[in-house]
């Protein structure tokens, strides 16, 4: 039955939220403003041992039928005493009754608990004023989409994260090239010099970031990076009232994969930048060993705007810390076919004049 | 015939213009590397070593010095097994290295 938590303004007793332009937790009754750290106490909960977290799934004294309740979990709202329904990945949310902010304990205790939070620093206004930029100078951005576009939803996450460091131990053969030309009355000469080229070493990655929410689309996570990890602080449940949140369903082992295949992508990359003064270069040989890997549970902020037309759904996201907007704009393909031919019409036209000039 | 270049420039332009504008549509994709995340100064080589082990020269003649009936075509100018170590003026002297060894092989001489 503690599942829950709800932070209340020690003045009024009103909800108080995470405030991300003053980075304190605020009464938005009173408007007085409390540090998160004041509300560490809270998190003593989080500490309790795995059999106890067993106990926050209750469906008691509900009047769900049997087998209704699969896949779900039902909290009791300490302000209200409703129903507060979510799946079982479901960390934080609202109350849909008397909408105060609520943080389920028992997705964050023993081995669940985050080790760092990054707090959002923007807010829902800010999400929507990038929605309308990420509009802004797009010829084929059909207008009606525009002027009829309304979002369906808005809601602030912390998406759960896996945080990857690795040390790559590579060793590499490539082959490179130089290639020479130059001519006299009668040649053209082409000297190629073909170049065995070693390298050997290691490079070290830090925070690689893998989502760990089957929910999140992967791409759209990796479209918001980078995240600044200097923000980073510990985890602390207050960061999360007024914000949803899930707990991973993703686990370390399975995130591990894509994290190592971009860090051998990047291995790669830079190894091969140290091949230079070549015209070409192809590797031949390669062997890439990770190790020193450690893995940390993170939560970021994203800001997720979802909206319809047409008949589809169009999902955006804001990175909660540094602003960036991405998301998929439809296309007006009467208005790509029309650019397309006015443009090969005039410069057609104006090619065929220059090189009718030339002649 | 005259119309089919610009034609051809046009229908080019027409297309960079469009996936261009069709590009600024799409934002969301995946990353396929970790470059953000490369500690500053980490990378650290055991070992450097860049080997010569192949030169040769290829000679194309050049169309206006075409001899009439002729063809222009690719010549090889290396011949590794008959290794001389003299310049001929006008030639082009290139380095062979087979096995670590570097042999400086001069191009054949100009039957012209």
């Amino acid at each position: 039955m503690a599942d829950l938590i709800q932070f209340k303004c020690p003045s009024c007793g009103g909800k108080l939220e995470f405030d991300s332009a003053s980075q304190k937790m605020k009464c938005p009754f009173c408007l007085s403003e409390y540090d998160a750290s004041e509300m560490q106490q809270e998190d003593a909960v989080l500490d309790q041992k795995d059999e106890q977290k067993e106990e926050r799934y209750d469906t008691g004294d509900s009047t769900w039928g049997q087998g209704e309740t699969d896949g779900l979990r039902i909290y009791k709202c300490q302000s209200c005493g409703g129903e507060v329904v979510g799946d079982e990945t479901m960390a934080a949310s609202k109350c849909p009754y008397c909408d105060n902010p609520v943080i389920m304990t028992g997705q964050f205790s023993g081995d669940l608990k985050p080790d760092l939070v990054i707090p959002f620093k923007l807010d829902k206004e800010a999400a929507k004023k990038s929605l309308l930029q990420h509009m802004e100078g797009k010829p084929l951005l059909p207008k009606i989409f525009k002027s009829e576009n309304h979002i369906d939803e808005i809601k602030g996450i912390y998406v759960p994260v896996w945080l990857y460091d690795a040390q790559a131990d590579a060793s590499y053969r490539f082959q490179a090239k130089k290639i020479r030309r130059w001519s006299d009355q009668q040649y053209a000469y082409t000297e190629t010099s073909v170049f065995s080229v070693d390298r050997e070493g290691s490079i070290h990655f830090e925070n690689v970031p893998v989502d760990g929410s089957e929910k999140m689309d992967n791409t759209l996570m990796e479209s918001l990076e980078p995240f600044n990890i200097k923000d980073a602080v510990p985890f602390q449940t207050a960061y999360l009232s007024g914000y949803l949140a899930d707990r991973y369903d993703v686990d370390e082992q399975t995130c591990a994969a894509r994290a190592n295949e971009r860090i051998k992508q990047s291995t790669r990359q830079e190894f091969t930048r140290t091949v230079q003064g070549y015209d070409t270069v192809t590797i031949e040989h390669e062997q890439i060993h990770l190790n020193e890997g450690k893995a940390r549970y993170a939560l970021y902020p994203v800001w997720l705007l979802n909206t319809s037309w047409n008949g589809e759904k169009y999902v955006f996201a804001m990175n909660g810390q540094t602003g960036k907007f991405v998301g998929n704009l439809p296309s007006d393909k009467r208005k790509a076919w029309a650019i397309f031919f006015a443009v090969t019409a005039a410069v057609t036209v104006i090619a065929y004049f220059i090189m009718g000039m030339m002649q | 015939m005259d119309f089919l270049m610009p034609l051809i420039i046009g229908l080019v332009v027409g297309l960079i213009v469009l996936f261009s504008l069709l590009s600024q549509l799409k934002s969301v994709s995946q990353k396929h590397e970790a470059s953000d995340y490369v500690v500053q100064n980490s990378l650290h080589l055991n070992v450097r070593n860049d080997r010569l082990i192949d030169k040769h020269t290829e000679r194309q003649m050049v169309r206006q010095a075409m001899p009439q009936g002729g063809s222009a075509g690719s010549v090889p100018m290396q011949n590794a097994s008959h290794p001389q170590s003299s310049h001929s003026p006008g030639m082009h002297s290139q380095g062979h290295q087979q096995g670590g060894g570097l042999t400086i092989v001069d191009a054949p001489k100009n039957k012209h």
